[in-house]
């Protein structure tokens, strides 16, 4: 008796057909049969094929069909995927088989060990211990390759039970393990044992843990039917609920799963999203989020996940991820004033303003808002309107414009804001944006950065920084990352204006690790590029100050607040390397800067550096102009603190030489002048001047 | 009733016989019976064989259940029987049809027939002539699942039903709940048990076991998923009825997908309870996750318990079950208490998860006007936020908040209060000294031998704000009462802070003996250590710098998966790197994780020196400027922190890296800075420093500083460090101190004699050698008698 064994493509049947030749060369006699999936139900289908060949009538008695081939001999009986016999053959084998020590006969099966009826009696029969058991001589084919043909053919090959297993693991994302794949196969641990025996000696399942090997659940999924698929990973999912899984691996069955239409299916898509944001992996958690939108929910709740998922599509798709928050502005509907207030503050920090303010606006439009999320939007409005200058379109509605002294904290710092750009009351300026700053929680933003901003440019670098930290804190707590680098980002002003460099470079490192580059927007980039260079040229690093200029793409659309930033940091590195050449820049600077009504000295010190140019090219009376009307706007803007910096800082400017003299007194000069808080360049100036 | 052998021997030896016998013709008819796995067939085949060779026709048949129906089927194998000398064996016997029986016996006239028959099979009762050799159960049987199943299913029901109430049933498988479990009265039980020890798998005590673990295995398997589910259930509930213990009742419940009934939740919770007490934490968690995937109105509440239940073993899982939990229970009460259920360390994981599921529940308590709830939830989530810079800041502006000296009466504001000042200690911006006795005061609420999370932190804090002192008394109660009432791993969680403690105290001998213990604890097996111990032993293999210990920790089998604790068991590697000879390598992972602890806010200089191991190695590389650079940051922030031991020794450092008087200016501020420091050791560092500092200059001053710097290391039990100051001190210098008699007995000790030879011959008793030895070792500087030898001729 001799068994060949191996998974389907291993080569049992290349093999029994070379044993037949051999066996037919030596002239024994041999009878060839091979039973079949679709036969195996068809009782004695088999039995028959090898009666008609031994020229004996089917319908004897067993006794006497056994005796017929018994007495056939000497011959070879080969029977090929012996897993498919049907019933009365397989008993047929069981008396022949009993009985074939008296007889010259040789029988050859083979089987693919797929756990069949048919094998289980084969294997009962291969361990029979009793007097008349004859050798029983296993031949075992090694596993070939696994390839999709192969899944595909052992597919069609298997057992129920396996199936089910399969499916059932594949849904669950290829394990057994901690996942409800069992109970979702509807097994007992005996049978899944045994099924997943077969399935590992088959390839499928990999030998050290019960995983399914690559491809297998792709191709496992392929050959079901949407509406089984569906099912079953609807029911994986409920079975994973019950089970109190943990979000990674829920997440990852509901988001191949249907709609479950509760709650916690929502929860836990948004919660795993999270940690994957955190953790960077934003395009995974936009997946999940996009996946938590199919699950029903109340219109703020349906807002919040839009938010998350507007946080998420930043890095890879910020449009996308600017539509989700117009779209929050859009709906109506019971407690979306907060919703509708974060998206909106969301879509302020993004600079994509046509379409913020028109978001904004129809926002506003709501006849069901109330007072104070109206005062709050037209603050934000205002904002955005300031940033990127008047609407040039037609049919704009009139909002109304900022009062004075609003009551409102987001009309407060936007006011601010407002002042101190035009450079006049400072006083009122920092009442404003100290009291906007006193508002913690998930509310606006950007009228706090705003407000810290305002505080940076009267000098109250404390206050500042004790605000930044809040709206970072906040920022980081309720997910709104361009605030977050916004407020890094100005952190950086505010530390190398405090003269620390060290902190102030890992700011703008924080800048990049909290958003990445792609997604910045124009202002963005531009504002991170001068500081880069300052950062650059503070440590005399003058060539990868330039180079930074170069690998920075080139400004877009209309001249801006943008394209000012820019021509500022083009105008820095020509000050350091050729100072004459560099007024042109920053009076162009200057210009743009004008042009959106940023009058403020303290916003940027444009005219500063631009007279340190005049000087070099030995326009004085041009530059004493320029420092003339800085300290006028200074004082205009009347706050000590700036005031100070500003008259030393022009002692810096007046000082600068003529000539080539220039070029090495601005060389000497700058790096610490740039590093430094202008006073401690004053006192530079004095060790340089003697 | 034919005559019986018993046993193989005596049946082979009545076959030989017989044999001998049918050589001339003679007939005869014998029986092998026993149980199934006795070893029938193999007797048979052995007497076959010796047939064979004695030169019989020898003819082999056997019968099989299928073929009972096929008349002369066992005959029909046989049949013709040749004239002569015939021996015919016979297998399975029992299942031979009737004619083919009789017709064996008919032939057994001239020929001899040995049959075997099995036992407890129904066809076993059939009456044959002859002798019989009955065969005894074999103990080790092996039988295959296949000829169990086989064997089991032609039994009849109430047999089958016992075999299953058995399997099913276990370890618990008395005679009464078996039969009761399977339905039967007591006589067809017993008659059914019976038969499966005729069969031979069931061994013959009165309790009735099965004779092989493969019985059971065989029994359960060929029951369908559904009978399973329906028999543990009905264990279960049989169990329960007569009172057996939850564990007992709930390892069925846990084996049946059966909807539960309503007592079970109540039953798998004190299961649960019952095997955390034991420290079987799986066995715990499968309880609890059996009770929790079953619906109904405690869901809420078990997926708390499971969630504390799992904060040992993974941390994000059990935040995600209370995350489940928060979002179903009803009242905001409840969903306070099951944050305040959590173990702190679970609150660490996840900052977006916490503030997330944490965050809601804070805004509702604080709407429901309850102070001391509000004040314990904030705490949880400022806990939260301890490995997160900008939380950290956070933290430490609200610690500002509370004021100079706030309240601690409460025991709500002392959490808040204590993880605040935690935070404040890990970013260090805010004073030392504040915190450290704010952390005292704290500490002082603390009952004796109290030992939960959140002392723990105090600890920390006070070690990290070089108050470390009044640490130690708590953590020496803590330790004590623990050895008497707690865990394995309560203790050893203990003997981690002890030894934290006591690194920071200088004692670095004690702390490594500490941290070696919990090391050994930790290899043992079931061993839970949380990640906080493993921090807590990090630094002290941070500071205490022995190869040994280094090793030890970071191949140690606890898998750290909290990624804090995971960076700065780094710094331990790159310490341990440069001290194996790989500086370079050594320098890098040190400055990496370094650089992520501080992006992560983990500034404090005293927990985590580990830019004075890299300022030296770039003084190693020649690199002065980045050694300064390096040097002089660390400095700035010990000084806004302001603990003594961190300003000592990072002005120790920058005045061993800076030449000249100015440079011993600072070695001497180190001192001055030193001498309020709980850390000696740190001291000692600075007196060596010094002595090496001084002594070309100025000789007396160095000896005085190298002497200090020796009793305090000896007291500290750094013996490296005191090996080295050994060598440096002059050995003269040292010898001159010694007594007349105590350089006699170092010489006789160098010269290898042992302490009763000296005795003998100095005729003094061997307890004044000692003594004196002590003396010299102390005054030499040694710790050994090994090492009296190089401190006697060591030069400087």
């Amino acid at each position: 008796m001799f068994e060949v064994t191996g998974p389907p493509g291993s080569g049992r049947t290349a093999l029994l057909g070379r044993i037949a030749d051999h066996v037919t060369r030596q002239g024994t006699r041999l009878i060839a049969a091979r039973a079949s999936a679709v036969e195996s139900t068809l009782d004695g289908a088999v039995l028959a094929r090898v009666l008609a060949d031994l020229g004996a009538d089917p319908d004897r008695s067993m006794t006497e069909r056994c005796r017929v081939l018994l007495e056939a001999g000497p011959l070879v009986l080969v029977l090929d995927d012996a897993q498919w016999l049907d019933e009365s053959s397989v008993g047929w084998l069981r008396a022949l088989l009993r009985r074939i020590h008296r007889a010259p006969v040789v029988v050859v099966l083979a089987n693919a060990g797929l756990g069949t009826a048919a094998e289980d009696v084969l294997a009962e029969l291969a361990e029979d211990g009793s007097v008349t058991a004859s050798p029983w001589y296993v031949v075992r084919l090694p596993e070939p390759a696994v390839d999709e043909d192969r899944i595909a053919r052992t597919l069609h090959l298997m057992s129920d039970v396996d199936i089910t297993l399969l499916r059932a693991m594949a849904v669950c994302g290829g394990h057994f393990e901690g996942s409800p794949a069992r109970e979702l196969a509807d097994l007992d641990r005996g049978l899944a044992d045994r099924a997943m025996t077969r399935l590992r000696g088959l390839g499928l399942v990999a030998a050290d843990e019960p995983r399914l090997t690559d491809g297998v659940a792709r191709a496992v999924l392929a050959a079901m039917s949407a509406d089984q698929r569906n099912e079953l990973r609807s029911r994986a999912a409920v079975l994973g609920h019950q089970a109190a899984l943990g979000f990674e691996q829920m997440s990852a069955i509901l988001l191949e799963a249907p709609p479950v239409g509760a709650e916690w299916a929502r929860l836990v898509l948004q919660r795993e999203a999270r940690v994957l944001a955190t953790a960077g992996r934003t395009a995974g958690a936009a997946r999940l989020l996009i996946r938590a939108l199919s699950e029903p929910a109340d219109p703020a709740t349906r807002a919040d996940v839009l938010i998350q998922l507007s946080q998420c599509e930043l890095d890879h798709a910020p449009e996308a991820g600017d539509r989700r928050l117009v779209q929050v502005l859009h709906m109506t509907g019971p407690a979306m004033s907060g919703p509708r207030l974060r998206a909106a503050d969301l879509l302020a920090c993004r600079e994509n303003f046509r379409v913020s303010r028109r978001a904004i606006e129809t926002a506003l439009a709501h006849p069901d808002l109330a007072e104070s999320e109206q005062e709050a939007l037209r603050g934000l409005h205002w904002y955005v309107v300031s940033v990127a200058g008047e609407p040039a379109e037609l049919g704009v509605p009139a909002v109304r414009p900022l009062p004075d002294s609003p009551e409102d904290p987001v009309c407060q710092g936007i006011a601010a804001w407002h002042l101190a750009r035009g450079g006049r009351d400072g006083a009122a300026a920092v009442a404003l944006a100290t009291r906007a700053l006193a508002v913690r929680g998930p509310g606006p933003l950007t009228p706090r950065i705003a407000a810290a901003e305002v505080l940076s440019w009267t000098a109250e670098y404390e206050t500042a920084l004790a605000g930044i930290e809040a709206v970072l804190v906040d920022g980081r707590r309720y997910g709104a990352r361009v605030a977050v680098a916004e407020a890094m980002m100005l952190r950086c002003a505010v530390r190398l204006r405090q003269g620390s460099v060290v902190a102030a470079a890992e700011d703008l490192a924080g800048v990049e690790a909290e958003l990445p580059r792609g997604c910045w927007s124009p202002l963005l980039s531009a504002r991170h590029l001068v500081l880069e260079v300052v950062l650059l040229l503070a440590a005399d690093l003058v060539d990868d100050a330039r180079q930074a200029l170069v690998s920075e793409p080139p400004a877009e659309g209309a001249p801006g607040l943008a394209h000012a930033w820019r021509l500022f940091a083009h105008g820095l590195v020509a000050l350091v390397t050729e100072p004459e050449t560099a007024t042109g820049a920053f009076l162009d600077c200057g210009r743009c800067l004008l042009d959106m009504g940023v009058v403020n000295p303290a916003v940027l010190p444009w005219r500063f550096f631009a007279a340190t140019g005049w000087r070099a090219a030995g326009e004085a009376a041009h530059a004493d102009a320029l420092v003339a009307e800085t300290c006028d706007l200074a004082v205009r803007w009347g706050v000590p603190g700036f005031l100070q910096e500003v008259q030393e800082f022009a002692d810096v400017v007046h000082a600068v030489p003529a000539g080539d003299a220039a070029s090495a007194f601005v060389a000497q000069l700058f790096p610490g002048l740039l590093a430094r808080h202008p006073v401690a360049a004053g006192r530079l100036l004095e060790l340089t001047c003697g | 009733m034919a005559e019986e052998l018993h046993g193989r021997t005596a049946g082979m030896d009545h076959l030989t016989k017989a044999l001998r016998t049918a050589v001339s013709g003679t007939g005869a008819f014998v029986t092998v019976r026993g149980p199934m796995g006795a070893g029938k067939s193999a007797l048979l085949r052995a007497l076959a064989v010796q047939a064979d060779s004695d030169g019989a026709v020898v003819l082999r048949a056997s019968g099989a259940p299928d073929e009972r129906d096929w008349d002369f089927g066992v005959a029909d194998q046989l049949r013709p029987v040749p004239a002569g000398f015939v021996v015919i064996v016979v297998d399975d016997l029992q299942w031979a049809d009737e004619s083919s029986v009789r017709w064996l016996i008919e032939v057994a006239s001239c020929a001899l027939v040995v049959t075997a028959v099995r036992d407890g099979e129904p066809g076993a009762g059939i009456a044959l002539p002859g002798r019989v050799v009955r065969l005894p159960p074999v103990s080790t049987a092996g039988w295959s699942r296949h000829r169990l199943a086989d064997c089991l299913r032609r039994q009849p029901e109430p047999v089958r039903g016992v075999a299953r109430a058995m399997a099913v049933l276990g370890d618990h498988a008395e005679i009464g709940l078996t039969t009761e479990l399977a339905g039967l009265d007591d006589d067809t039980g017993d008659a059914a048990v019976r038969r499966l020890r005729s069969l031979g798998l069931v061994t013959s005590q009165r309790n009735p076991r099965f004779a092989d673990p493969a019985v059971p295995d065989a029994v359960l398997a060929a029951m369908t998923t559904s009978e399973q589910d329906t028999w543990h259930a009905a264990a279960a509930a049989l169990l329960f009825g007569r009172g057996h213990p939850a564990e007992d009742v709930a390892e069925h419940l846990v084996a049946t997908r059966s909807v539960l009934p309503e007592w079970a939740i109540e039953v798998l919770r004190a299961a649960a309870d019952t095997a955390l007490r034991r420290g079987q934490r799986p066995i715990a968690l499968s309880h609890l996750r059996r009770a929790v995937s079953a619906q109904g109105p405690g869901r809420a509440a078990l997926l708390v318990e499971l969630a504390i239940a799992e904060c040992a073993t993974d941390n994000l899982l059990a935040l995600q079950h209370l995350c489940h939990a928060i979002q179903m229970l009803g009242s905001c009460r409840d969903r306070a208490a099951a944050v305040l259920r959590m173990p702190l360390a679970a609150l660490g994981v996840a900052l977006p998860l916490v503030q997330d599921v944490i965050g809601p529940v804070e805004r509702d308590v604080r709407q429901l006007g309850d102070r001391d709830l509000s004040l314990r939830i904030e705490a949880r989530l400022q806990y939260a936020g301890h490995a997160d810079l900008t939380e950290l800041t956070d933290s430490t502006r609200r610690l500002r908040e509370l004021g100079p000296e706030p309240e601690t009466a409460g025991a709500a504001e002392r959490e808040l209060l204590t993880v605040l000042s935690f935070s404040a200690t890990l970013l260090s911006r805010a004073p030392a000294k504040e915190v450290a006795a704010l952390a005292g005061r704290l500490l002082g609420h603390v009952p004796p031998g109290h030992a939960d999370e959140m002392t723990q932190l105090l600890v920390k804090t006070l070690c990290a704000a070089d108050s470390p002192l009044d640490a130690a008394a708590w953590t020496d109660q803590a330790l004590a009462h623990a050895v008497e009432t707690g865990t394995a791993d309560d203790q050893a969680l203990l003997r981690a802070s002890r030894a934290l403690v006591a690194v920071h105290l200088g004692n670095v001998g004690e702390a490594r003996l500490l941290a070696k213990s919990v090391l050994d604890h930790v290899q043992g097996e079931r061993a839970l250590v949380g990640s906080d111990a493993m921090l807590a032993l990090a630094v002290v293999a941070l500071k205490v710098q022995d190869e040994q210990l280094s090793e030890r920790l970071l191949s140690s089998p606890v898998e750290v998966g909290d990624p804090r604790t995971a960076l700065v068991l780094d710094l331990v590697r790159g310490t341990d790197a440069v001290a194996r000879g790989d500086a370079w390598g050594g320098l890098r992972v040190l400055t990496d994780a370094g650089r992520q602890l501080d992006q992560l806010g983990w500034r404090n200089v005293v927990f985590f020196p580990w830019r004075t191991t890299a300022v030296r190695l770039h003084q190693q590389f020649g690199d002065v400027g980045a050694a300064r650079n390096l040097a002089e940051e660390d400095h700035e922030r010990a000084v806004e922190w302001g603990a003594p031991a961190g300003v000592g020794r990072t002005l120790r450092v920058l005045g061993s890296l800076t030449e000249g008087a100015e440079g011993v200016d600072l070695l001497h501020a180190s001192e001055s800075a030193l001498s309020t420091s709980a850390n000696r050791l740190e001291l000692a560092r600075t007196h060596l420093a010094l002595g090496l500092r001084l002594r070309d200059r100025c000789e007396q001053a160095a000896t005085d500083h190298l002497r200090r710097c020796h009793d305090l290391v000896v007291e500290c039990g750094d013996e490296r460090l005191a090996r080295q100051i050994g060598t440096h001190l002059r050995g003269e210098v040292r010898r001159a101190e010694l007594t007349r008699t105590e350089r006699r007995v170092v010489a006789l000790a160098v010269a290898g004699q042992s302490n009763q030879e000296i005795a003998h011959s100095l005729s003094v008793s061997v307890r004044a050698v000692e003594k004196h030895l002590t003396n010299s070792y102390r005054k030499l500087g040694v710790l050994r008698r090994a090492d009296l030898a190089g401190a006697l001729s060591h030069p400087f």
